[in-house]
C-alpha cells in the first residue's frame, strides 16, 4: 500500500467513477420518486379528483336520463293506449261501414222466380223484381239488422238495389234468380220484422207462394257476410 | 488516493447530470451498482494481495455487469425474479472480499 501511482489505481478509479455515478443516480432517482409530491403524484391526485367529479356528474346525468326514459316510456304507453283506442275505433267504423267481413246469428231469405208462367199470364208477375228485394231488405233493416248482403254483395251506404234489364244490380253487380238475402241480427226480431211489415209479409206469405215464386225464410245460427268489395272513391261529395 | 477521488468524481457527476431513470430501468441500475461495488471491493482486495491485474479487473467488471443485466432481462421476461441470483451472488462475494480485506489490513498493521 503505497502512494505510488500504479496502474491499478487508474483502473480502480475508473470503476469507482462509474460506481459513484451509479450510486448518485440511484440516490437522486430514489429521492425524486419518494420525496417530491411531484408532478406524478400531483397528477394522480388531480386525476382522481377529476374522475370523481366526472363520476358525480355522470351519475347525475344517468339519473336524469333514467327519469327521462321513464317519462318517455309512460308517454309511449299512453300513446299506445290512444293508438289502440283509435285503431279500435277505426276497426269499429270499418265494420259499420261494411269494409270488414262479419259473422253472427241471423236469417236468410231466398227469393226465386217462378218455374213456370201460366199461358196468357203476364210474365212480370212471376219473376222477382228489384222492389221485391228492397221490400225484404228494408224489412230486415227495420228489424235491426246489423249487416245485410244480397247475392254475396254487402249492402253499404252507397249501395242501390235496382233493376237493370232482366237482372237486379246490387253494388253494380248483376244478380240472377235465386236471390239470397242474408242479414245478421237477432233472428227473432228479424223474422218478426218480416212478418210485421205488411207488404213484405204479404209478398212472402201470400202473393209469392200463390204465383209460385220461391220465398223461403230461414233462421241461421251463423251467417257470414263478406266485406264490401266495390269502389270507395268519392269524386263529387266533399 | 486516486480511487477515492474517482468515487467522489463519480458521485458529483451523478448528482450534477441527473440522468432520468424510468421505473423499468431501476432494477438494471441497482444491479449495475452492485456489480460496480463488487468489482471495486474485489479490486481493492487484489491490490492488497498484490495480484491485481488490470485486464482481469476491468474485464471482470464489464462481464459481471453485462451478465447481471442479462439475467435481470431474462428474469423480467420470464416473470421470474432472477435478478435475485445476481444480487445474492454479488452480495455474498462482497462480504467475503470485505472479510479478506479486513484480514489483510490487520496483518499489514500487525494488529493480530
Amino acid at each position: 500500500m503505497g502512494l505510488t501511482l500504479g496502474r491499478w489505481h487508474v483502473s480502480l478509479m475508473m470503476v469507482l467513477i462509474i460506481l459513484g455515478f451509479l450510486v448518485a443516480t440511484a440516490f437522486s432517482t430514489q429521492q425524486r420518486w419518494q420525496q417530491r409530491p411531484g408532478p406524478r403524484k400531483q397528477y394522480l391526485v388531480d386525476f382522481i379528483k377529476e374522475q370523481r367529479g366526472d363520476r358525480t356528474r355522470l351519475a347525475a346525468e344517468l339519473q336524469r336520463l333514467r327519469e327521462q326514459q321513464g317519462d318517455e316510456r309512460r308517454r309511449v304507453a299512453a300513446n299506445q293506449g290512444a293508438m289502440a283506442a283509435l285503431s279500435q275505433a277505426l276497426e269499429d267504423r270499418r265494420m259499420i261501414a261494411g269494409l270488414t267481413p262479419v259473422k253472427g246469428p241471423g236469417v236468410a231469405v231466398v227469393l226465386g222466380d217462378a218455374v213456370s208462367v201460366p199461358p196468357g199470364a203476364n210474365p212480370d208477375n212471376y219473376i222477382i223484381h228489384d222492389y221485391d228485394v228492397r221490400l225484404v231488405v228494408n224489412a230486415l233493416w227495420r228489424g235491426g239488422a246489423e249487416a245485410i248482403a244480397v247475392g254475396g254483395e254487402r249492402l253499404v251506404a252507397t249501395t242501390a238495389v235496382r233493376s237493370a234489364g232482366t237482372s237486379i244490380l246490387v253494388n253494380a253487380k248483376p244478380l240472377g234468380s235465386p236471390y239470397r238475402i242474408v242479414a245478421i241480427g237477432r233472428p227473432e226480431r228479424l223474422l218478426k220484422a218480416l212478418e210485421n211489415d205488411r207488404d213484405a209479409a204479404d209478398f212472402l206469405q201470400a202473393y209469392g207462394p200463390a204465383v209460385g215464386l220461391t220465398a223461403r225464410t230461414r233462421r241461421l245460427p251463423t251467417v257470414r257476410i263478406p266485406a264490401y268489395q266495390g269502389s270507395l272513391k268519392m269524386t263529387n261529395a266533399r | 488516493m486516486l480511487p477515492f477521488f474517482g468515487l467522489l468524481i463519480g458521485i458529483a457527476l451523478g448528482l450534477l447530470v441527473k440522468v432520468p431513470v424510468p421505473s423499468w430501468l431501476a432494477r438494471y441500475l441497482g444491479i449495475a451498482l452492485l456489480a460496480a461495488l463488487d468489482s471495486s471491493i474485489g479490486g481493492l482486495r487484489a491490490s492488497m494481495e498484490k495480484t491485481f491485474n488490470d485486464r482481469l479487473f476491468l474485464g471482470g467488471f464489464i462481464s459481471n455487469t453485462v451478465l447481471a443485466a442479462l439475467i435481470v432481462y431474462i428474469g423480467d421476461n420470464l416473470g421470474i425474479e432472477l435478478y435475485l441470483a445476481a444480487v445474492v451472488a454479488f452480495g455474498v462475494r462482497l462480504f467475503q472480499n470485505l472479510a479478506i480485506i479486513r484480514r489483510h489490513f490487520f496483518q499489514a498493521h500487525h494488529w493480530e
